[in-house]
């Protein structure tokens, strides 16, 4: 499982590379992702972008990263903090206070 | 010094220590448990059809692209790698071959996913490929694949770990058989 991004689009997908063709010629690596829940294969999210009209594969310098484990929930803290911005205020304004008052 | 402030802090540090501690020991644990897991997958019969569309191609500018359908048969028994960390595990079917062009291919046949233990023992007959097997010239000429069964183990907390069977041997191509799609 890989972390890639389109070029072209901001946010990188983690999906599993599912097809893979080697040429050592030409140095190229042709790599096909698809989600684990969908069912087609990611080549509509390849070919959104209209710059990226026929684009079929992906190559190995468009990969990011590499999926190593899982440590679930870590992340809602930031999503949190994002989604509810009153709940960042009230967080900032109170170590402000503490600081302020304690010392 | 002993203030609801300053109990409040050791606590919630303390607590976070022990969590952490408690995913480690988890996700450490589960990569020493033994395992012995058998899988196999043959395939009883494969037919080269040409035509332009297939099960999820997307490439209709070529009107005799050949595809190969697949009858297989898969048989096995992941029951000993659930344990405590799986979450779930993917599995799938992959076939493995070399052209003149593209030294090394690998292209997934079939996949599943099993998230009891009473379902991982596996006992299929008579499976098409659920996505279309082609290749990058689009033509399956003097093709010999083997066929293997590939796993993923999908933990809770911890290291996704990976693992497979032997390869079969290898299984030749026929010739498009004039059946259009």
């Amino acid at each position: 499982i890989c972390v890639f991004k389109i070029p072209g689009r901001e946010i990188p997908i983690v999906h599993r590379i599912i097809d893979r063709h080697d040429s050592p010629e030409t140095g190229k690596q042709q790599l096909l992702t698809k989600g684990d829940n969908n069912i087609p294969n990611d080549r509509g999210l390849y070919q959104e972008l209209y710059i990226n009209k026929d684009k079929m594969w992906i190559e190995p310098k468009e990969i990011v990263g590499r999926v190593q484990g899982f440590l679930p929930y870590l992340g809602m803290f930031t999503i949190y903090m994002t989604d509810y911005p009153l709940l960042k205020y009230a967080l900032l304004s109170g170590v402000g206070l503490v600081v302020f008052l304690y010392e | 010094m002993n203030s609801l402030q300053n109990r409040a802090n050791a606590v919630m540090a303390f607590s976070i220590s022990a969590i952490f501690c408690l995913l480690g020991a988890i996700a450490f644990s589960a990569l020493i448990i033994p395992s012995s897991p058998t899988g196999a997958v043959a395939l009883d019969s494969i037919k080269v059809v040409t035509g332009r569309y297939d099960k999820n191609w997307q490439d209709f500018k070529t009107r005799n692209s050949e595809f190969a359908n697949t009858i297989m048969r898969i048989d096995a028994d992941l029951s000993s790698l659930f344990h405590w960390n799986t979450k779930q595990l993917f599995v799938y079917a992959v076939a493995e071959y070399s052209t003149p062009t593209h030294p090394k291919n690998q292209i997934v046949l079939w996949d599943t996913i099993i998230k009891r233990k009473s379902d991982a023992v596996i006992s299929k007959r008579g499976l098409n490929n659920k996505y279309s097997l082609i290749d990058v010239n689009k033509k399956w000429t003097d093709v010999n694949a083997n066929v293997s069964l590939h796993w993923n183990i999908v933990p809770y907390v911890g290291f996704m770990t990976y693992g497979h069977s032997k390869a079969s041997e290898g299984y030749a191509f026929p010739l498009p058989s004039g059946i259009q799609t």
